[in-house]
């Protein structure tokens, strides 16, 4: 994924006040030797995230942690939503050594991460993985600089590439890596505060999505 | 403690500080909200002791396995009431994360947990049902009566501390300490007649004090003034000394004379009242050692800046 590439959501204008979320980096690097890009939001102490090897680029939740117990590391889940490795982290270092570590196997594998993009409190654009995806595309919010969102880009799987960028009609409400869910050939959006609920629909080429209005 | 009248040419600051310094901490230590349950993993019968943290809204606590008397910490992970919760278990014998406890709905004050215990190695799996017990609150409008179980590193034993408050008082006390057999369940001690600031499953700390590689431990006396007010008194040490814990005197005695700290394992640093220069901003710290598990003898004085 070409991060550069998302930076021009980074000029949209800040109109609605400051987001929730103190901190979010986006990173790159590798897991034993894989790569990887992962994302980490610091919010209210708690840090959670999203990371994928780039060759299958299928998002991997992290467990939510406590900042302060963050030396223990965090965990990935898997699809049952039960800790299957831990990952040694180092969230506010700007590139650093951690390891990733098997809880059925105890395998060790050395982490390398090296933080491409950061924000305090919505300054500047994030790129933010969600968690969810398909079979054939994963889903990243460009930025929640402006406390909601104005875009949801579609990526392949395959091959990484950008298919589609979703813009509601109303600016959706930003829930970090769980803002867009999936159910079936829908995507949604949570409804809250000063934004709205959108719903996208798979088109039967499923190629790209259209807005259910 | 350090004399509040050896400054008397000292400034103001100086007495301000030593006003705070000296003078007994008016309020109790506040324990996290603590709740126990019982209740079975997978047919064991097991306690599960949840600590909130208000501030950081997560949770914390214990697991104890009643049959083979593992207790395991399980490590702060933010909560969501009414949400899905799963939070690691760390062996203690370990010090790693090596099972999980899933609640697909959690809720801090939730009188009864129904999940899934998970052994994250294997992914077995079994199920974990819990019926809360009882509740000790910083409240001081709610009353508790009970025991808590502390967390500690010893293999060993497993110790309890019987907490009790009535309503209105401000401060849990504690009256008796039991200790059981981990391996056979059985309780080997019980020291009572004890007057004892409560702090939860942090009501006793543990520590090698004597250096003979056994953990001992120390809790906050708890001082009642004439008005019934509760504040933090002295420590009181207790030392293993293979068969029984038993009071060790001399460190108290040293207490009611100055600040004691334990740099490590078997030897003692205690600063005298009167002992530290204001001025000059040194205090003189003199170092004990224990030269046998019940015998400390002095070693030499070291001045020191603050």
């Amino acid at each position: 994924m070409k991060w550069h590439h998302l930076a021009a959501f980074s000029v949209l204008p800040l109109v609605v006040a400051a987001p929730a979320a103190a901190s979010d980096s986006l990173f790159t690097g590798t897991i034993g030797g894989q790569p990887v890009t992962l994302y980490l939001k610091d919010e209210n102490a708690v840090v959670s995230g999203v990371y994928f090897y780039n060759r299958h680029r299928t998002p991997i939740r992290l467990k939510a942690a406590v900042t302060h117990s963050l030396n223990g590391g965090v965990d990935e889940l898997d699809s049952d939503g039960l800790p299957a490795a831990r990952l040694t982290l180092s969230f506010n270092a700007a590139a650093f050594n951690g390891s990733w570590t098997s809880y059925r196997t105890g395998k060790i594998l050395p982490l390398h991460l090296v933080r491409v993009a950061y924000s305090q409190y919505g300054a500047e654009a994030v790129p933010i993985i969600q968690a969810a995806s398909t079979a054939r595309h994963y889903f990243v919010v460009p930025s929640a600089a402006t406390g909601d969102i104005r875009a949801i880009n579609v990526y392949g799987k395959s091959d990484g590439k950008l298919v589609q960028t979703l813009v509601p009609i109303s600016p959706a409400c930003a829930r970090g890596v769980d803002t867009v869910i999936v159910e079936g050939t829908r995507l949604r959006t949570l409804t809250g505060p000063g934004c709205t609920a959108t719903t996208f629909e798979l088109d039967p080429s499923g190629v790209r999505y259209h807005e259910i209005r | 403690m350090p004399s509040c009248l050896s400054m008397k040419k000292a400034g103001l600051l100086p007495a301000l500080l030593c006003l705070v310094w000296c003078l007994p901490s008016p309020a109790l230590a506040q324990a996290s909200p603590t709740r126990v349950y019982e209740g079975t993993i997978g047919g064991d019968p097991a306690e599960l002791i949840t600590l909130e943290d208000y501030h950081n809204h997560s949770v914390s606590g214990y697991l104890l396995n009643r049959k083979s008397g593992h207790l395991m910490k399980l490590e702060e992970t933010p909560r969501d009431d009414g949400a899905p919760l799963t939070i690691d278990v760390i062996d203690d014998r370990t010090g790693r994360v090596s099972s999980a406890l899933a609640f697909p709905r959690f809720t801090i004050d939730a009188s009864g947990l129904t999940g899934t215990w998970v052994d994250l190695r294997t992914r077995k799996r079994a199920p974990a049902r819990f019926r809360r017990t009882a509740y000790y609150t910083p409240d001081a409008g709610d009353s508790y009566d009970g025991e808590v179980l502390q967390g500690n590193g010893d293999t060993s034993f497993l110790f309890r501390v019987h907490a009790r408050r009535s309503k209105g008082e401000y401060g849990g006390l504690v009256d008796r300490i039991d200790i059981y057999d981990r391996a056979s369940g059985r309780r080997v001690q019980s020291i009572d007649h004890l007057i004892l600031a409560f702090n939860g499953t942090e009501t006793l700390t543990f520590r090698d004090i004597n250096g003979d590689g056994k953990i001992d431990f120390y809790a906050q006396r708890m001082a009642i003034d004439a008005n019934g007010g509760r504040v933090t008194g002295n420590r009181t040490y207790y030392l293993f000394d293979g068969m029984r814990f038993s009071n060790f005197a001399p460190l108290e005695d040293l207490q009611t004379k100055g600040d004691v700290t334990l740099p490590k394992p078997g030897w003692v640093d205690f600063l005298p009242a009167g002992k530290t220069d204001w001025d000059n901003r040194t205090q003189t710290w003199d170092h004990y050692k224990f030269v046998t598990p019940r015998q400390l003898k002095f070693q030499a004085s070291e001045e020191r800046p603050f």
